[in-house]
């Protein structure tokens, strides 16, 4: 294993966006790991009125990509490893995030939940204050709506479509072996940095944002949204052998940089023990065919490290 | 038909005459020799630093000039957008804070602009007599007055705007609030009479803010500051606050904006609530030596895991850092901390200890 593949680092985000709710998720993971998604699809059935949102075609691309699992190599944090992904599939995405006027499509349908928010939606603003487990609904009942096939994207399906727009989140991160603070603090540095140039929490009618080069619309603005991709921590020991945990009670968000965040948290906060860099707010952003890529047969395809890895 | 300035200024009453008279003379109300003392001029800085000072003073007593405007204006409390019409002392929250020794006078002209609407004074709670000088300090828009007092008492004393009736609460919260510290002549001692000295001081202002919602929980602006006040004081007497921040604005000690020191140095840190109790942590790191009343005749409290401020008082908690990293200081409501914004990071470089903190084995599969 390639020391300038791995540098070690401390995770600061990680503890801290799970530390709200860590008690939880663990024991839902434990308790019921392959969770079905919510009730039967009754109320959903196929409605012409209900239109497909517009879709923008990703073309095949070549991108850097950080693994979103987290390595621990001798018990040592590890920063993730920088992926070259070459994804030779088109990528069908909608547009815009679910606005608040289609998601009360799904509520008024006795389906979805309502997004939990304090404030009174404004129809063609993005829908926001939503948990993974609404996401997962809503595009559920899209799906049965419409008779296609709607899904939350992976965290690799997003970085194809972010195009310009991905940032590597952890680019900027220094380590030391003798010394976590190094990771802590420069993790803190890199986002605060960032922060300064973002936009305001305040919400905007969707699209107002403006297009990345790919032609998605408020893509790394001040709506994160949901991946379906789980929680994974990877365990490398000093004789290259590897074990790893999965949890699917805390999924991967997306936005000017990543998370990794409960699935029932639908308004993340800053501030005390979170000494990372919160989400603004929460929404969907739906990818459309083909079934989820299987993720980590694609990542053993692009492993550095060949056979050392098992399945 | 009354005017709102009228209105507003209704409540002078003879507080105005007795300020009137404290112009007029104030040398037939002050001790012998005070036109003799040394006199300085100390320009005041924006929390959460504070103006250069001595911690031991090198000579006699003086006559400490202090010069503050008072600003009404718009104000950002988080990066909602949210806003309110704050009150400040010189454009902050909490005003700035003032540093003088046992036995010196704080002389103090307070400015009200023409520009702002509304009538002020200020209430040191340091001070002695009239209310706090609230009573020889009532100013109009156009008005100045100059305060004297002598610092008696060794501490960090809140100072508040205190106009009368509900402006009181409504000035107070609106951000009208700030600290002074008097120091010992000889310095901060230990419990034992040992010296301290600090390598940087950190003012927090903690300060709790009711904005009115509308029926759709959309928070509510208003055109001017006098057209909130009802409203306003509808929500206070609920007694929850929207928002309760350090300095004025959620995020305004986060990120870009936050506390720095290194792994060696000693810190104080003041933190005052001028109207709401309230407990601060140091989330990694402890009160070494503690004032929670923040009165420096008083020895100290050692080693403390939170401190408890009693609102309209500050309080200084003494600490040096001894691990590098990202602390956090909240006031451990933690649902005020995390919610609702009184959260502060301070970044910390230097060399980790292991002997004070290993982690052992990395979070991994269940060995047995």
């Amino acid at each position: 294993m390639t020391t300038d593949r791995f540098k070690n680092t401390g995770s600061v985000i990680l503890p801290v966006m799970l530390l709200a709710g860590a008690s939880f998720w663990l024991l839902q993971s434990l308790t019921a790991p392959q969770q079905a998604a919510g009730p039967a699809l009754s109320a959903a059935t196929y409605d012409a009125t209900i239109e497909a949102p517009e879709l923008i075609t990703i073309p095949p691309r070549t991108f850097e990509y950080r693994d979103p699992a987290r390595y621990i190599e001798n018990e040592l944090p590890q920063i993730s490893p920088l992926v070259h992904a070459k994804v030779q599939t088109p990528l069908n995405v909608a547009k815009n995030l679910v606005t608040n006027a289609q998601y009360r499509q799904c509520v008024l349908d006795a389906y979805c939940p309502p997004a939990i928010t304090i404030k009174t939606p404004i129809d063609d603003h993005p829908v926001v204050g939503i948990n993974y487990e609404m996401a997962e609904k809503y595009a559920a009942w899209l799906s049965a709506k419409t008779g296609e096939n709607w899904r939350l994207p992976t965290a690799l399906e997003w970085a194809q479509f972010a195009g310009e727009k991905y940032d590597d989140p952890e680019k900027d991160i220094q380590s030391d072996p003798t010394n976590p603070a190094v990771a802590w603090l420069s993790e803190y540095r890199a986002k605060s940095k960032s922060k300064s140039t973002t936009p305001s929490q305040s919400l905007r009618p969707a699209g107002l944002f403006g297009a990345n080069s790919l032609g998605i619309n408020d893509v790394a603005e001040n709506v994160w949204v949901w991946t379906s991709t789980c929680y994974e921590r990877i365990n490398v020991d000093a004789t290259n052998s590897q074990s790893k945990a999965i949890s699917c009670g805390a999924r991967v968000v997306e936005g000017a940089h990543r998370t990794y965040l409960s699935v029932f948290i639908s308004n993340p906060q800053g501030g005390g023990c979170t000494v990372g860099d919160p989400p603004d707010h929460l929404g969907i952003r739906l990818v459309k065919g083909g079934d989820k890529p299987d993720f980590f047969s694609f990542l053993r395809r692009l492993w550095p490290f060949g056979s050392s890895i098992k399945a | 038909m009354v005017t709102r300035r009228q209105t507003i200024f209704g409540a002078l009453g003879t507080a105005a005459a007795l300020t009137a008279v404290a112009n007029l003379a104030p040398q037939a109300l002050a001790a012998d020799n005070i036109d003799e003392m040394p006199r300085k001029k100390v320009k005041l800085v924006p929390p959460p630093f504070v103006h250069e000072h001595e911690q031991v003073a090198s000579g006699p007593p003086q006559v400490i000039q202090f010069e503050m405007t008072i600003q009404e204006k718009v104000w950002e409390l988080d990066d909602e957008g949210t806003v309110t019409h704050a009150m400040t002392y010189d454009g902050t929250v909490p005003g700035p804070m003032m540093v003088v020794h046992e036995g010196d006078y704080v002389e103090l002209t307070l400015i009200n602009p023409e520009t702002n609407e509304l009538l002020h004074n200020i209430d040191f709670h340091a001070s002695t007599g009239a209310l706090g000088g609230g009573a020889l300090t009532e100013v109009a828009p156009g008005e100045q007055v100059v305060l004297r007092f002598k610092a008696t008492r060794p501490g960090t004393f809140v100072y508040h705007c205190a106009p009368g009736g509900s402006m009181i609460p409504w000035h107070v919260v609106s951000g009208m609030n700030g600290t002074i510290m008097v120091l010992p002549r000889d310095g901060l001692k230990d419990d034992k009479g040992n010296p301290l000295r600090y390598d940087q001081v950190f003012i927090i202002g903690e300060q709790d803010f009711y904005v009115p919602r509308d029926e759709n929980g959309e928070y509510k602006t208003y055109e001017t500051v006098s057209e909130s006040f009802s409203d306003q004081i509808e929500t206070m007497r609920g007694l929850i606050p929207t928002h309760v921040v350090f300095n004025g604005k959620k995020g305004a000690l986060t990120g870009d904006n936050a506390l720095k020191a290194k792994v060696g140095e000693k810190v104080l840190i003041v933190h005052s609530q001028a109207n709401r109790d309230t407990r601060p942590h140091l989330i990694g790191g402890h009160g070494d030596y503690v004032w929670e009343t923040g009165k420096f005749n008083n020895p100290p409290e050692k080693d403390l895991e939170t401190w408890f401020i009693r609102g309209g008082s500050a309080g200084a908690a003494f600490y040096e850092f001894l691990q590098p990293g990202v602390y956090a200081y909240v006031n451990h409501n933690l649902i005020e901390a995390v919610e609702l914004g009184a959260t502060a990071h301070i970044l910390v470089d230097g060399e980790w200890n292991d002997d004070l903190m290993k982690q052992v084995s990395a979070p991994g599969p269940i060995t047995k």
